[in-house]
């Protein structure tokens, strides 16, 4: 057992090896510290219960569309269906409850803030039982149907809009010239889960009613903003419920669309997913692959802090012989290893906490649009005892390895032999497998973190095919003219905007579109079939944006055949299209699609739309390029404005604002963006990755540095009266630099050869699977060129105690 | 004339820690002539050790000057110093250092492979196996040292020393690891190579030893208190 006087002699003892100790808690720290924060990351997303009643009974009803057998859209669902499925009585969900996504303009602040807002039936609230900080829930006369203006705050937007005032309930919010009541407002601690997309924050819950999905009575469209829920009776198994529900929809999708065309081989379902498979989506593989590069980092450093500590215990090989001389066995030679490794992984162990403490909060601001449930996270007692886990079982497997090397016999001689004899205690293939492993995975761990992040960079990098300079896309919000001005007058107010943004000395050119070239709203991007004949079943599926002249002009996007369209065609809706090259390829083979007229779903009804134009492919980040087209009309009902302005130009929100207010005050500014920031907002995910990704390279560079240098340290300590002799009989320094270098290239040359094998299998592997990387040759070279450099250099700190100093001191030790 | 092979005027070696300095050697004035055989005695702690250490330049004196064969190396840097060993001075330890994962023909062979020109490898095994008969071990040359007894070891120890054909044999406690039948042996040996010109100077405990050599020093708390001259140095009544 134990005792204080082993951890105080242990402690005395590590006082004087400072550089020892710092490398070793550092190292173990800083690995122990990612995994520890992984692991919690992990526990949150795959094992901590949801924190709502009953959590394990609510499930989202997602809408599938089928067209031929095929999945066409995944998570949308027709809004008449949506209403039909929540008002159906059944026997299988206790209660249900619609909510649907969407960001408006609250008009009664100054600021004209877009909020999120969270459109929900009552039961959505009680059914998660969400706290409540002031005021009360929707009641059941505030439900479907009903109208009833009333809203609730988040507590975000409470503190941040409206400084938590205290006198909030019975005042007022207006969305679109409604005056909502607010009714309440929602605790700090109720934690919003994710059905929507994730980091997606709502700031002001209102009735279901005032959601702003359009629509409503056709069936032939699907919206991915309005969600069925419910919670499942326990009686009920799920399976039945699915089934149910699956064939409901299909059956109504189908009465309801078998009398329109290009619908007869669609069909619709529903699936039932639990909040957790909703929320978690496919971030587990994510954090599963994070958790093992923390364990495979882990590892590293065990295997670096083995060697070091195998240094130390090379270098107190005399301390203990006298200490066996006097007396001790084996049990107390392990008592006094696992007392200092025990003292050193306290240190590591607090370090790991603080680091993976800071590692959580780095997680919630990069990560909140990646990864789910951030908000609950924090280091909780089942991390904790994680990490208490693994620092004990690490400490235990140290100080056996290292009591397992010390030749307790050749202790003995080494008194006897006036500390003279080489008294070699590790074997050499121990340390042959220390060093294989060593730089074989801090290799594969190299090569793959350089190409992933060259890879990020390139996208990070890559020309766009369009100006992102001096250029802005502002979504405007036109609150009530939605409904009391007709598409007519809206379309007026927006080209007297636009005369007006013209007429403005910052101003280059400004024009009309409904999609900017770098869309913040990617999830659902507004797609439509095409096909090359009248009444064909379509067949591409193409990215739509409405526009004016100005569009290609503003953003340069340069057209490779053809002509752009007039601003006088974009009046007129007229019939014509601008394609991109991708669309040209799929429309004809040759890409030589102008003249080439298409049909939307193959719609007798419709005239065909001539193709006027090609333009040159966007090259977006991370996406590989979708169809394309463009089409001459003035969105008026959700507009985009695009701007040009002069260089070194800006324009603010309310500048815009009360530009726009000259030509009706209802136009507000929903979502101000420049290019530049749109762009920065889609590569947040490369920028995440590239960083991760270079951090884990230098960790990994960091971490090989040390574990070569203890390997190597330790090598040179066996052989420290080896080379005392070789320099006695002549051998001068860098004789001495380059024989050690000689003798460590053997194995870390190896190591990189496995690595080398690893890698290929790897990389075969991929090919195989449906990820794609691009291998640079930067990134096959660097990682070995590193390692050697790192070895060189390692060499050099390794035996520089020893080349510095007179033969004399080495041979005696010293 | 006899030609001088080292002198040392004035040498003193002094160790420092934060607390003390211990005063190893005290002004040493030495002079070694070509074919002397010198032997150092004296208690222990007098600084034998380390007057041997600076005549092999395995460490440098704090104070005092010290040629060889007309050189000034008294403060030669690391390398420098390294390279006068290695062609000038032979090393024979109490406990061999030989390198274990050498065979026997390397270990003799290490000098020469460490000179600032090149040596073929022809020469190499020409001089090594030279060496090698001197001492009676050419069918060893293939064996590991932990193969071989300890007065073998000693005995290629001895073949290490003179392969690189020094102008100083420098001997330290040469039969302190050996029993008296193989200490005697090496000893025998050694005043062979003097008889045949070869420069020796040894530090040993054992007075009957000491006298063995043409001159006798007794150092005592870092200094030389006698020299003593023998006039044909006793010879040792054994059989190799």
């Amino acid at each position: 057992m134990l005792t204080i006087k082993d951890f105080k002699t242990a402690f005395n003892s590590l006082l004087k090896a400072n550089g020892y100790v710092v490398t070793v808690v550092l190292t173990l720290g800083i690995t122990l510290g990612a995994l520890v924060a992984m692991f919690n990351l992990n526990y949150q997303i795959l094992a901590a219960p949801l924190p709502y009643p009953d959590a394990d009974q609510l499930y989202v009803f997602q809408g599938q569309r089928f067209e031929k057998g095929e999945l066409s859209f995944a998570k949308r669902t027709p809004y008449p269906l949506l209403i039909e499925s929540y008002e159906k009585e059944d026997a299988y969900f206790s209660q249900k409850a619609l909510i649907a996504y969407g960001i408006d303009v609250e008009r009664n602040l100054l600021s004209a803030p877009s909020m999120n807002i969270g459109a929900v039936t009552p039961e959505f609230l009680t059914m998660l039982q969400a706290p409540l900080a002031l005021g009360r829930y929707f009641s059941a006369d505030e439900g479907l149907h009903s109208m009833a203006p009333v809203a609730i705050l988040s507590f975000n937007t409470w503190t941040q809009m409206y400084q938590q005032d205290a006198d909030i309930i019975g005042k007022t919010a207006n969305f679109k010239g409604v005056e909502f009541k607010i009714i309440g407002v929602l605790a700090k601690s109720f934690v919003e889960p994710s059905l929507f997309q994730q980091g997606w924050k709502t700031d002001i819950w209102l009735p279901f009613d005032y959601n702003d999905i359009g629509a409503r009575t056709l069936w032939r469209f699907s919206t991915g903003q309005g969600h069925l829920v419910g919670q499942l009776r326990h009686d009920v198994s799920i399976l039945t419920a699915d089934h149910f529900y699956n064939n409901y929809a299909a059956s109504r999708f189908k009465e309801e669309t078998t009398a329109i065309a290009g619908f007869a081989h669609a069909t619709t379902q529903f699936k039932l997913f639990s909040f957790k498979t909703i929320i978690v989506g496919d971030t587990s593989n994510q954090s599963l692959l994070m958790l093992a590069g923390a364990l495979i980092l882990l590892v590293i450093a065990a295997a670096n802090v083995t060697n070091l500590i195998l240094s130390r215990a090379a270098n107190q090989q005399r301390t203990m012989a006298i200490q066996v001389a006097l007396g001790a066995q084996k049990k107390h030679i392990f008592k006094a290893v696992l007392a200092e490794i025990i003292v050193l992984m306290t240190g590591a162990g607090i370090l790991s906490l603080v680091l993976a403490c800071a590692m959580v909060e780095v997680l919630k601001r990069v990560a909140k649009s990646q990864l789910p449930r951030l908000d609950e996270l924090y280091l909780n007692a089942s991390t904790l005892l994680f990490a208490g886990v693994v620092a004990l079982t690490l400490a235990l497997f140290l100080a056996v390895i290292v009591s397992l090397q010390v030749n307790y016999r050749a202790l003995n001689s080494i008194l006897q032999s006036s500390g003279k004899g080489t008294g070699i205690q590790i074997s050499q293939r121990v340390r042959s497998s220390l060093i294989l492993s060593q730089i074989m995975l801090t290799g594969v761990l190299l090569a793959v973190s350089l190409q992933i992040l060259q890879e990020s960079l390139r996208q990070l990098h890559q020309p766009l095919g369009f100006n992102t300079q001096d250029t802005y896309q502002v979504s405007l919000n036109l609150g009530t003219l939605l409904e009391n001005a007709s598409e007519v007058e809206r379309r007026n107010y927006l080209l007297s905007i636009l005369s007006e943004l013209r007429s403005n000395p910052k101003v280059l050119d400004a024009g009309i579109g409904s999609l900017g070239p770098v869309s913040y709203w990617t999830g659902i991007l507004p797609q439509r079939f095409l096909a090359t004949e009248l009444g064909v079943d379509a067949k591409i599926l193409a990215t739509a944006t409405w526009s004016d002249s100005s569009y290609l002009k503003i953003f340069n996007i340069p057209l490779v055949a053809g002509r752009n369209y007039t601003d006088r065609e974009a009046l007129e809706s007229s019939r014509v299209i601008v394609i991109n090259q991708t669309l040209a390829r799929l429309l004809k083979a040759d890409g030589q699609a102008l003249g080439q007229r298409v049909f939307f779903r193959g719609n007798v009804d419709q005239e065909p739309s001539e193709v006027i134009g090609i333009v040159k492919d966007l090259q977006l980040p991370g996406q590989l390029e979708t169809a394309r087209f463009f089409e001459p009309h003035i969105p008026a009902e959700f507009p985009l404005l695009l701007i040009h302005v002069k260089p070194s130009q800006q324009f603010t929100p309310i500048e815009l604002n009360k530009l726009m207010a000259k030509v009706n005050p209802e136009f507000k500014v929903f979502r101000f963006l420049t290019t530049e920031q749109a762009h920065q907002q889609l590569t947040a995910n490369q920028k995440t990755i590239a960083g991760l990704t270079a951090a884990l390279a230098l960790l990994a560079l960091g971490l090989s540095a040390i574990g070569i240098y203890g390997i190597l340290s330790y090598s040179v300590q066996l052989r420290r009266f080896e080379l005392g002799i070789r320099m006695a009989i002549g051998a001068r320094p860098n004789t001495i630099f380059f024989q050690i270098l000689k003798d460590n290239l053997i194995p870390v040359v190896s190591g990189l050869v496995i690595a080398l094998a690893a890698l290929i299998g790897l990389w075969i592997w991929i090919q195989q699977t449906s990820y794609s990387l691009q291998t640079t040759s930067v990134g096959w070279l660097l990682p070995p060129v590193l390692i050697i450099a790192l070895t060189a250099a390692t060499s050099l700190l390794s035996v520089w105690q020893i080349i510095r100093k007179p033969a004399s001191h080495v041979l005696r030790g010293d | 004339m006899r030609e001088l092979t080292l002198n040392m005027t004035g040498i003193t070696k002094v160790y420092s820690t934060e607390d003390m300095d211990t005063h190893a050697l005290r002004g040493i004035d030495l002079e070694i002539y070509k074919g002397d055989f010198v032997s150092i005695c004296g208690p222990s702690g007098c600084g034998k050790s380390t007057l041997l250490s600076l005549l092999g330049l395995l460490d440098m004196p704090t104070t005092g000057q010290y040629f060889i064969e007309g050189k000034d190396v008294s403060q030669l840097n690391l390398s420098e110093a390294a390279f006068i060993r290695n062609e000038k001075i032979g090393f024979i330890f109490q406990s061999f250092n030989l390198i274990d994962e050498l065979s026997v023909f390397d270990n003799v062979a290490l000098p020469l492979r460490y000179r600032r020109h090149k040596v073929s490898e022809k020469d190499i095994e020409r001089k090594v196996l030279e060496c090698l008969q001197v001492v009676d071990m050419t069918h060893r040359a293939q064996h590991k040292p932990n193969q071989l007894s300890g007065g073998q070891q000693q005995r290629i120890a001895i073949a290490r020393a003179l392969v690189g054909s020094p102008a100083l044999l420098l001997v330290d406690e040469p039969t302190g690891n050996l029993d008296s039948r193989n200490g005697d042996a090496v000893m025998e040996m050694l005043q062979q190579l003097n008889a045949n010109g070869t420069t020796l100077c040894m530090v040993t405990h054992d007075p009957r030893y000491a006298d063995m050599a043409s001159r006798k020093l007794h150092l005592l708390d870092g200094k030389i208190i006698d020299t003593q001259t023998l006039q044909t140095g006793e010879t040792l009544q054994v059989v190799v």
